[in-house]
């Protein structure tokens, strides 16, 4: 019994050392991959994602998240693992990192495994190790719930593919969106070591798919509202995009992976690993705000393109907290840009689901998010020539770029209109904000109150009526402050198709 | 309310349980009396205030036709209809027989899509138990926090606002088939029993009984203890965000939660 505790507590201090220097990484969400449980083993998963508590910062904990090991031989100036910070350092074993998993899991407490870890020895190595870690998991452990893990920059393309065989999403954080930013904070990763990984983890995806017919990689939510404006059905998508990707189309990045030998199921594998396909949940990265001083249209720009070549499921934003004294590095008079953070997942949200593109949102000449309104709002009052929008006529995407209409809504007007004329009371039952939205409608050819169509008035109006609520809460809408958090960490506002808000 | 003229209000009273409420409506359908004139209530569920000159009926619950009515409605209506239907007979609301009732007439002429009919008060009234329901059950995936007993049974205990243990015990028995583990609703008495590899079972449970199980063995308390030291190193300090918290995480929900103590 001694024995027992005395491990017990050397595994409690690990789990402090570890799980602390893991919590600035924010994709912690468990969604993107349905999966039933199997005889002999534990677990399952769900698409929607199930969070398990909340934290003290009201974020949401779904995934038991830990480094491997806070040792790391790189020097990223805004990591409290950097190797010039005089810290205590620790490792779990795998045995370790398996038995606090599938404990936890058994008890509830969490969806599944979130496996970082700083660079010991060697990208290689660490690779490695994590292999090892999620093989026994998987093989040994039978565990059967979620796993999401990391792929290390500049990792050799197969370790990386290997890792993706046993977890569900595999991440590389991009971090900083600029070579130049890049360069000055973290002065041992660039675009090229970053994005290599990254390609050949949405190839590993799509050559699944294509070739063997694996479960992997669901598409995501900007793929799907691309696809739907375009007017394509998932057949024609995915036969436009093997073009793309296997084509005489194909990046540059890729053709250098091919050099290094084509996609092939390692023999190593069972067959219950196997059936659960290639990183079936996709993948995520991770981008920092407000440590560099790019614009917020740099930053869309960026994502938008990762959203469209690179396949991703979400991208995550992380404001900026200060927790190295290094020069640098901003100081930030506020504290971490928690607005600017928020107005990003807005943005993210307008992209995936509303079919906007980056250059709607914001442009060169107003490069940022405005502080008083939110994104589509922002975008509404810069284009009135297009209101009012008729309740009765307007097409989903028409119904969708009206402020206080949100997919939910718009969904159950387009069904609701088929069985009767709707007025607004009517739309105020489906879920529309009214209050937002009625500036910007008509009901059979009528506004709800004579108003006018002008740009002052209209903002004026919108403030007072969240009355005295500013800034965070100003934006009522689909984005309520308590939405755009759960969203933040994934939660039930996760789709792993784009079809709905929620499973 | 129509009083003393014409023709007279019907009322059935049902037992709170699916299968009360399924023959309820069963059998007031079959009354062909004019839907208008009838309603369901479920008195324990705190419905049915006497209404005057009305007319009582008790519903005793036969399994048979409760079958009936659900097969039919699979049938004639749809599938997903169905479930939406029977998730708000779990309800707390105790408007919910006479709700999901009055919703029927027009699923049978509309089919499947009378849910989108929202506009019409019963089916929103439906539309809304239900989302209340498979909501809080949602939630509960989550929160519910198992306990492990000597001999390595895990209990879970919760006092959900509506009736959820068959909602929520299949999402565990397809998650934990190798593992014998107790759900215990502390509210209603009553609890899913699953013994590994066997299909979960229900029945009452007493707070005597309950009390038995409480052996958790210090292992238990050891992985308890890490669990709360993870929740409380995760967050980061300067977020700190204790109301949006509380709004994610209702008071309620963390009765039995390991960390929240
Ligand atoms: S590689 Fe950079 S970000 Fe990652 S642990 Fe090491 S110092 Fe931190």
């Amino acid at each position: 019994m001694a024995v027992v505790y005395q491990e017990n507590m050397g595994l409690m201090e690990k789990l402090r050392i570890l799980s602390d220097s893991a919590k600035y990484d924010v994709a912690c969400t468990s969604s993107g991959v349905d999966r039933k449980g199997a005889a002999l083993n534990m677990g399952n998963t769900a698409a929607c994602g199930i969070c398990h508590s909340f934290s003290a910062d009201g974020r949401c904990i779904s995934l038991l998240k830990i480094l491997l090991t806070n040792e790391c031989i790189y020097d990223c100036k805004y990591c409290i693992n950097r190797s010039s910070n005089d810290i205590i350092r620790t490792s779990f074993t795998p045995e370790e990192v398996c038995t606090l998993t599938s404990e936890f899991y058994r008890r509830n407490y969490i969806e599944g495994l979130f496996l970082s870890s700083g660079v010991q020895h060697s990208p290689d190595r660490t690779m490695e190790q994590i292999i090892k870690t999620l093989r026994l998991l998987r093989e040994t452990y039978h565990f059967n719930g979620y796993i999401h893990c990391k792929a290390i920059p500049g990792a050799d393309g197969n370790l990386v593919e290997m890792a993706g065989w046993y977890a569900d999403r595999m991440s590389v954080n991009l971090e900083l969106v600029t070579a130049e930013g890049l360069k000055r904070l973290a002065p041992h990763k660039n675009r090229k070591n970053i994005l290599l990984p990254m390609r050949k983890i949405q190839d590993g995806i799509e050559e699944g798919r294509q070739m063997l017919g694996f479960c992997g990689g669901s598409k995501g939510a900007y793929w799907h509202t691309q696809r739907r404006l375009s007017g394509k059905t998932e057949k024609e998508k995915l036969e436009e995009d093997t073009v793309r990707l296997f084509g005489k189309e194909r990046e540059k990045t890729s053709d250098a992976l091919d050099a290094a030998g084509g996609f092939k199921v390692p023999s190593v594998l069972s067959d219950s690993v196997k059936q659960r396909g290639f990183v079936p949940a996709g993948q995520s990265t991770q981008i920092i705000i407000g440590a560099t001083p790019e614009t917020d249209f740099e930053v869309m720009s960026v994502v938008e393109a990762l959203y469209r070549r690179f396949d991703l499921k979400r991208v995550f934003y992380s404001a900026f907290v200060r927790v190295n004294d290094d020069a640098n590095l901003p100081v930030l008079p506020g504290g971490p840009p928690l607005l600017r953070e928020h107005r990003m997942y807005q943005a993210d949200w307008l992209l995936r689901y509303y079919g906007f593109s980056a250059e709607e949102i914001l442009t060169k000449e107003r490069p940022n998010f405005n502080v008083l309104l939110d994104p589509k709002c922002n975008w509404a009052l810069g284009h009135l020539e297009m209101f009012p929008v008729e309740i009765g006529r307007a097409d989903y995407f028409q119904l969708l770029r009206v402020p206080g209409i949100g997919p939910k809504s718009a969904r159950r007007i387009v069904e609701a209109r088929k069985n009767a004329v709707l007025g607004f009371d009517d739309l105020k039952k489906l879920g529309v904000v009214l209050k937002r939205a009625l500036y910007f409608i008509t009901c059979s050819g009528q506004m709800l109150y004579p108003t006018k169509l002008e740009e002052d008035y209209i903002v004026r109006h919108l403030l007072d009526a969240s009355s005295g609520k500013f800034p965070a809460h100003l934006c009522g809408e689909k984005f309520t402050y308590r939405q755009m958090s759960l969203f933040d960490v994934g939660g039930i506002l996760d789709p792993g198709t784009g079809e709905g808000l929620c499973c | 309310m129509l009083l003393g003229q014409g023709k007279q209000n019907r009322i059935y009273e049902c037992e709170d349980t699916l299968e009360g409420i399924l023959s309820g409506i069963y059998q007031a359908w079959d009354a062909v009396y004019g839907h208008e004139y009838i309603h369901l209530t479920v008195p324990s569920a705190g419905g049915g205030d006497m209404v005057l000159f009305s007319e009582y009926h008790t519903v005793i619950p036969d399994a048979k036709q409760a079958n009936k009515v659900v097969k039919t409605i699979r049938k004639k209506v749809s599938e997903e209809v169905c479930e939406i239907l029977l998730g708000a007979l779990y309800s707390k609301n105790p408007d919910k027989a006479d709700a999901v009732y009055h919703v029927l007439p027009g699923a049978f002429c509309m089919g499947s899509r009378v849910m989108g009919n929202l506009t019409d008060p019963y089916v929103r009234a439906v539309f809304e138990m239900n989302r209340n329901v498979q909501h809080e059950a949602h939630e509960y995936l989550g929160f519910l926090r198992f306990e492990e007993q000597e001999e390595g049974i895990l209990l879970a205990r919760f006092a959900p606002k509506n009736d959820l243990l068959e909602i929520v015990a299949p999402h565990f028995e397809d998650r934990f088939p190798e593992e014998n583990f107790i759900i215990y609703d502390t509210s209603r008495k009553r609890a899913a029993f699953h013994q590994k590899n066997h299909e979960f079972f229900l029945r009452g449970l007493s707070e005597e009984e309950d009390k038995q199980f409480f052996q958790v063995t210090s292992k238990e308390m050891d992985f308890q203890k890490m669990w709360k030291l993870f929740v409380e190193t995760i967050a980061v300090e300067d977020r700190e965000n204790k109301k949006l918290q509380r709004s994610l995480l209702p008071y309620h929900f963390r009765k039995y939660m390991t960390e929240m103590h």
